[in-house]
């Protein structure tokens, strides 16, 4: 045995701590990271020397610098991110829906709810348009009750065109954030290919690529928060990714998606292939095409129902009354129509309230029209339900919509922490851990070098004697 | 289990935002007083309180109605106690007259009994809120007035039978009129029906007797002729003694539909059935033809007309005047028809004392039901501040624990602290 060993053993651990403390450095720069998985350094004895019967240690080498990953918590994540991600878009984007109808509409001087002359919602206009009526049916031929009818129908025509105009306001903002999201979809794709032919290689030349697969991670999240994603992995470590049952990317290609409207239907298309993919059901862009495809359509044919059926009852019959007017007039409409959102009031009843026709026999004091149309509120039709039923369920129905996606969205933002602490609790950096490490790599290279130290003094022994003889 | 130091601040962050979200909807809460801020809070809570709102806002609706009403039917009970006022003068003043025999004061109760009649022509007349009280439905005009030429008071509008009713809830209604024809003039009714079997073009008459304001007998025919199933063309005619018309010109045909099913009057020309006004001031006959209880049925046909006329207390007055400015006592039929006139004005004063009762009643109850929808909104909308500021409270002291071991963990507790 020779002191150059020594030496040489001594100097291995120089080696080998000083590159422990470089990765447990690169640990603590990244302890902020969301993105970033802990390193860890393996070491092993290198490889000994025998002589004669005895086998000498040569120090130690380092064996690899592992990423510490849990791929199993990682399939969880993405899964879970696509539902909280949609449940989370959907509560958002019906809530935008649902703050449009103000209700329940409350006076807030008082704390309770106004039902006098606040038309601040759907259902205080209409029941302030059907108690005009009832005042009207009271004094007939009173021009100013006359003109609080029109008013009223005024109220309530302005807040069924807020209304439209504010789910069409939705709708265009849904398309918008689709566009955005498909664009960052397609980015994303595009970087994960990219960053799969890096990996692939580095991992062919024997190297452990552990900040690209980060980035990769980091990218395969953001994909399966905008769409319900498929994840796997090639045997040369390509992260193959599927949408809706079609390649969004692999080692050597990856897919672009956009999104064109179709008779009032926003459909997605895929460059790969002529036909649609059905994206919905998952992640932020399933949640926008399903509000714009599904949710507002019915929203919207259920408000046109309503507005419609006040519209034609009241018609019906506001036709068979009499005006007040000289001559007295009959068979006229109340409202004109309802088209493009917006419920129209006749306008020669507009400018000439004594046209409002609720004599049913053509004398001036003759309220009965009126007192007809003050019930229509409460009147059921064949299916046995009232106007308001039919609001008070369009209504409900929007509350129950959104509050489904939000107690979802909730529960999944529930399970995700739980998932991503776990992986956190697996990846993280702890500083406590590094700082530990690094005492311990600090302590292991002044030993070796106090070991050089010796072997020196040593080496500086030896050529004294030989000085000497 | 191993902690890293990520997942401490996620982990603080995610319960921060927790806690903060509920005070934010706590305070909210508090603030508004209500629980239920939008439909998703409470979806089910929501369509009660739309369908509680809309209850509430009729039935204050149907209040309001009320309170209208109660001025319009103060007004006619006013103005009938003051009609009331002035027949007791006249029933005074004829009192007076049938114990004198001197003709030669006849002209002064001529002139107190004009009096009176202009007072009562006025308030028939009063209006309420811009109603004429007495015009029926004919309300924007004055009902009554002098004829041109002075001789007699005619209803000046085309109708003074019309009724005035208001919803008092969704089920139940209130007339709120006493119509010029109730009050001052008469009814016939046609009662019966019309055998629905009979044949296209077969015409079903009837006849009654009515008076003039003199007492003089007419005979008012009318006359049904079917023209299709279940419709039929309606004439009628007046005649004096002599078997004559004593209208000027023939009245136009009415057609009358009836419900095939229900065998009721469906319509007259087309509207709502109304009594029709038969007005000859040329021969002071002035009645209401009511046909409202008219049905067709197969089988047997039997057509009634009922008069419960009494002379029009406007031109008996008249007539009472012109005979004493010559010198002429009232006749005993004359005397009586104003007794009976106010004998009506009597009953008429208790029967609005009797809708004011049942305005006030109905009104008392919808208070009632606004008050138990208000408890039912405020159950389900309303906070229980106690509760509320005990959680606001606990939510705080949590807020504070939360920053407080933060700050422990995420600041002092490090092994850096000791290198």
């Amino acid at each position: 045995m020779s002191v150059s060993r020594t030496l040489n053993i001594a100097q291995s651990g120089l080696q080998v701590y000083q590159e422990a403390l470089d990765v447990t450095s690169n640990n603590i720069s990244n302890s902020s990271n969301p993105n970033y998985s802990r390193q860890q350094v393996n070491l092993k004895s290198a490889i000994p020397t025998s002589s004669g019967s005895t086998i000498w240690g040569n120090g130690v080498t380092l064996a690899d610098i592992q990423r510490v990953r849990d791929n199993l918590t990682d399939g969880q994540i993405i899964t879970n991110n696509s539902a909280y991600s949609y449940n989370n878009q959907l509560s958002n984007e019906l809530g935008d829906v649902q703050s449009l109808f103000n209700e329940p509409s409350t006076d807030n001087t008082s704390g309770t709810t106004s039902v006098s002359n606040s038309t601040d919602s759907l259902s205080n206009s209409t029941s302030a348009f059907f108690t005009a009526w009832q005042n009207l049916a009271v004094t007939p031929n009173s021009v100013s009750l006359r003109n609080n009818v029109i008013q009223a129908a005024q109220g309530l025509s302005n807040n069924i065109t807020t209304i439209n105009e504010g789910i069409a306001t939705v709708k265009s903002n849904t398309s918008t954030a689709l566009d955005g999201d498909l664009t960052t979809l397609n980015s994303d794709l595009q970087q994960i290919q990219s960053l799969n032919v890096q990996i692939t290689a580095s991992e062919a030349a024997g190297q452990t690529p552990n900040d690209l697969m980060d980035t990769r991670q980091g990218l395969i999240n953001s994909v399966s928060n905008l769409a319900d994603v498929n994840v796997t992995y090639s045997s040369t470590g390509a992260a193959v990714l599927s949408i809706a049952g079609t390649v969004a990317v692999d080692q050597n290609t990856y897919n672009q998606f956009s999104a064109t409207e179709v008779n009032g239907n926003l459909t997605i298309n895929n460059a790969n292939s002529s036909s649609p993919v059905n994206l919905s059901g998952g992640g932020t862009i399933g949640a926008e095409l399903d509000t714009y495809n599904n949710y507002i359509p019915e929203y919207q044919t259920s408000l046109n129902n309503y507005v419609n059926r006040l519209m034609t009852s009241v018609n019906s019959l506001h036709e068979t009354g009499y005006s007040i007017t000289n001559p007295t007039q009959s068979g006229t409409d109340f409202f004109s129509s309802y088209a493009d959102g917006t419920l129209t009031i006749n306008p020669a009843l507009v400018n000439d309230p004594n046209q409002i026709a609720i004599s049913s026999d053509g004398t001036s004091g003759n309220g009965n029209v009126a007192t007809s149309i003050a019930n229509l509120q409460n009147q059921q039709d064949s299916s046995g339900t009232t106007l308001t039923d039919d609001y008070a369920s369009l209504v409900s129905k929007i509350g129950t919509d959104t509050q489904n996606a939000t107690n979802q969205a909730d529960n999944y933002n529930t399970l995700l922490t739980s998932l991503n602490n776990q992986e956190s609790s697996y990846s993280g950096v702890s500083l406590d851990q590094e700082m530990t490490n690094v005492i311990q790599y600090q302590r292991s290279y002044q030993a070796c070098a106090e070991v050089i130290t010796t072997a020196s003094a040593m080496l500086e022994t030896l050529i004294t004697m030989m000085g000497g003889s | 289990m191993r902690v890293s130091n990520l997942e401490t601040s996620q982990t603080f962050i995610s319960n921060y935002n927790n806690i903060n979200s509920q005070l934010n909807t706590l305070q909210t809460q508090i603030a508004t007083n209500n629980k239920i801020q939008k439909p998703s809070d409470n979806p089910a809570g929501t369509a009660s309180l739309i369908e509680w709102n809309t209850q509430l806002a009729q039935s204050q609706a149907y209040s309001s109605n009320i309170t209208n009403a109660s001025s319009f039917v103060s007004d006619t009970s006013s103005a009938l106690q003051n009609i009331q006022t002035d027949v007791s003068d006249i029933m005074t003043t004829l009192t007076d007259l049938s114990n004198t025999t001197e003709t030669s004061n006849y002209s002064n109760y001529a002139d107190q009994i004009q009096q009176s009649l202009n007072d009562i022509l006025s308030l028939a007349n009063t209006q309420s809120n811009g109603q004429y009280i007495f015009g029926g439905t004919n309300d924007s005009t004055a009902p009554y007035g002098y004829s041109a030429d002075g001789s007699s008071i005619e209803v000046k509008s085309s109708g003074v039978s019309g009724t005035q009713i208001i919803k008092t809830s969704s089920s139940t209604s209130q007339q709120i009129n006493m119509s010029g024809t109730q009050v001052f003039g008469t009814i016939v009714n046609q009662n019966g029906s019309i055998d629905s079997s009979t044949s296209v073009g077969n015409t079903v008459s009837n006849q009654t007797t009515v008076y003039d304001t003199s007492g003089n007998p007419y005979t008012l025919q009318v006359n049904y002729t079917k023209t299709a199933a279940d419709t039929y063309s309606m004439t009628y005619d007046v005649l004096n003694s002599s078997n004559t018309s004593v209208l000027t010109s023939k009245p136009v045909a009415q057609t009358m539909v009836f419900n095939p099913s229900t065998g009721n009057l469906q319509s007259v020309n087309g509207s709502t059935p109304a009594p029709i006004q038969v007005n000859i001031p040329g021969s002071n006959i002035n009645f209401s033809l009511d046909q409202a209880s008219v049905v067709e049925k197969s089988g047997t046909t039997t057509l009634n007309l009922s008069e419960n006329q009494q002379t029009d207390i406007f031109n008996n007055l008249i007539s009472i005047v012109n005979s004493l400015k010559s010198g002429i006592a009232p006749t005993a039929a004359q005397t009586q028809a104003v007794s009976d006139f106010n004998e009506r004005i009597l009953n008429n004063i208790a029967d609005t004392g009797n809708v004011t009762n049942q305005l006030t009643n109905t009104g008392t109850l919808l208070s009632s039901q606004q008050t138990q929808l208000t408890n039912l909104i405020s159950n389900v909308q309303s906070i229980d501040a106690a509760k509320s500021a005990t959680e606001l409270s606990n939510l705080n002291y949590i807020l504070d624990a939360t920053y407080e071991v933060a700050g422990e963990i995420m600041n002092n507790t490090s092994l850096l602290e000791y290198l």
